[in-house]
């Protein structure tokens, strides 16, 4: 599982990919917390995302949960199908009420990837 | 020695009573009774037979002391005579007390009321140290003891065989007529005498050489320094409630089927074998860390590729899969993946065992039903993952551990 990130303006952009699994779930809840707690606003891209189960994005679930509280904007973009269809039958979406589409286009300003 | 002409056998003599000094109203007391004599002023204690008893006097043999001076006679706990000691009869060691005072209960006389001394000789109402001379007395008693130790222990009270022995200086004894067979007998002695000196109380079960026969016995220590035993048959109990516990898990079982449209099914250990015997096993992965999930999908999307299933639909199963062996790691220390594939039958089933605590099978319905259920840190979805992607999930559960089984079919085409 590999993850690169972006910053700019207050915006956070996280782009995961690989499979997502108990191996990395809190992995993917840390980053989300790190990227969300220093910006107003974190897109989670899933377009190299090819696999999750529940324990790979219980983590994200909680973390995303606790961003909304603190008024945070999350959105998950760049869902591919098959993903999206696990996702829905995990709760994930409907429980969150969050955004799971496309991304739009962003300018970045800041750049981090590793190996998780 | 004669005793007075032959007393108590010769009714002629009247030697004894002649001492007590009231004429015809003394009476002998046949059989004579132990007493105990304290000497109020040595604080001496002795045995004497009592033989004799009058409204202001008693008789009393006494040959290994002299009964002078002032005397407690203590015929039982809550009934003894204060009186002065004489000698009576010359050459023979018979003594007159004259009464003091007679204790009965809460009442102090100043005579002794005959009729209420022979009620209390012939109710059979016996001192201490007669009910421990007494072996079958004793042997009551001490059967009343165990049976009011076993009332402590509720699940024995509706059990009816009850084999009841004693263990004393060195002997395993039985109360009663009834006994168990003789290698429990052995095994029950065995224990006893290993653990006996230890002073606490003893349960174990002890199972009978041909199988057929489970006891729990129990042992503990009586005040008198014997231990007492009960052997309870338990079979017929312990019968019943494995049907009891079946009957329950045959209602989950129907129920569970039911709400899933019989996509879980629960198993016995015995169907899950059958059940296996089918297929063939192409892998198996003994899975301890979450590090080796994405090599376990790996491995069963290989041999699931035969089948001719879509992408889409293998990669479901993948995620049914692992949702089953992440549980396994997160209420355990892993388990043992094996994967089963049948070309005939055009499926492929993945048996996922872990040792675990099991599930216990009130909580089964929530623990695979209700969402949200799980209480880690996942979304405890895992069960409707599985019953979602999966066309058939096996599910046995004891304290052994869990067995779950992931069925996959592929479509026939036509």
């Amino acid at each position: 599982m590999d993850y690169r990130a972006t910053e700019t303006n207050g915006q956070a952009t996280l782009f995961f990919d690989g499979e997502l699994d108990m191996a990395v779930g809190d992995r993917v809840g840390e980053l989300l917390q790190q990227y969300g707690t220093r910006n107003e606003s974190v897109t989670v891209d899933f377009q190299g995302v090819s696999f999750v189960d529940s324990s790979g994005i219980g983590s994200l679930f909680f973390t995303t949960k606790e961003l909304l509280a603190l008024g945070k904007k999350v959105e998950i973009v760049n869902v591919r199908e098959e993903i999206l269809d696990i996702l829905s039958v995990l709760g994930f979406t409907e429980a969150l009420g969050i955004s799971v589409a496309k991304a739009a286009e962003t300018g970045f300003d800041a750049y981090a990837s590793d190996c998780i | 020695m004669i005793l007075c002409e032959g007393c108590p056998d010769n009714p002629g003599c009247h030697n004894c009573l002649d001492q007590l000094g009231m004429g015809g109203s003394a009476q002998k007391v046949i059989p004579a009774r132990t007493v105990r004599v304290t000497n109020l002023s040595t604080a001496k204690v002795c045995n004497a037979q009592l033989i004799a008893v009058s409204r202001t006097a008693i008789g009393i043999i006494s040959r290994d002391k002299p009964l002078h001076g002032r005397l407690e006679i203590e015929l039982a706990g809550d009934f003894r005579i204060i009186g002065n000691g004489l000698h009576g009869i010359e050459g023979v060691p018979y003594y007159v007390i004259d009464i003091e005072k007679v204790l009965r209960r809460d009442e102090v006389l100043g005579r002794l009321l005959l009729e209420e001394f022979h009620n209390w000789h012939m109710s059979g109402e016996l001192d201490p140290s007669a009910l421990l001379n007494d072996v079958k007395k004793r042997d009551g008693e001490r059967e009343r003891l165990i049976k009011q130790e076993l009332q402590k222990l509720s699940i024995l009270r509706q059990i009816g065989t009850i084999f009841l022995y004693l263990f004393d200086e060195g002997k395993l004894r039985p109360l009663g007529t009834t006994r168990a067979e003789r290698e429990i007998e052995q095994e029950m002695f065995r224990l006893i005498q290993n653990d006996v000196s230890t002073g606490v109380s003893i349960r174990e079960q002890l199972v009978s050489e041909d199988g057929r026969k489970l006891y729990e016995m129990y042992a503990s220590l009586l005040p008198d320094q014997t231990c007492g035993i009960a052997l309870i048959d338990v079979t017929e109990a312990i019968t019943e409630e494995r049907r009891r516990q079946r009957r329950e898990w045959e209602i989950y079982r129907d129920i569970l089927g039911v709400v899933t449209q019989n996509k879980l099914l629960l198993l016995s250990d015995e169907e899950l074998f059958f059940l296996l015997r089918n297929g063939r096993k192409s892998f198996a992965m003994d899975l301890r860390a979450p590090e080796h999930l994405a090599d376990l999908r790996r491995a069963c999307k290989r041999s699931l590729e035969p089948l001719g299933l879509s992408d889409k639909r293998i990669l479901q199963f993948m995620v049914a899969v692992s949702e089953a062996a992440s549980n396994t790691l997160k209420h355990g220390d892993g388990g043992m993946i094996t994967v089963y594939t049948s070309f005939e039958q055009h499926m492929c089933r993945v048996v996922i065992h872990d040792q675990g605590q099991g599930i216990l099978l009130e909580e089964l319905p929530r623990a695979t039903l209700q969402q949200g259920y799980s209480t880690r840190e996942s979304l405890g979805a895992g069960f409707s993952v599985m019953l979602q992607y999966c066309d058939r999930v096996y599910l046995g559960s004891s304290f052994a551990g869990t067995k779950l089984i992931l069925e996959c079919v592929s479509p026939v085409e036509e």
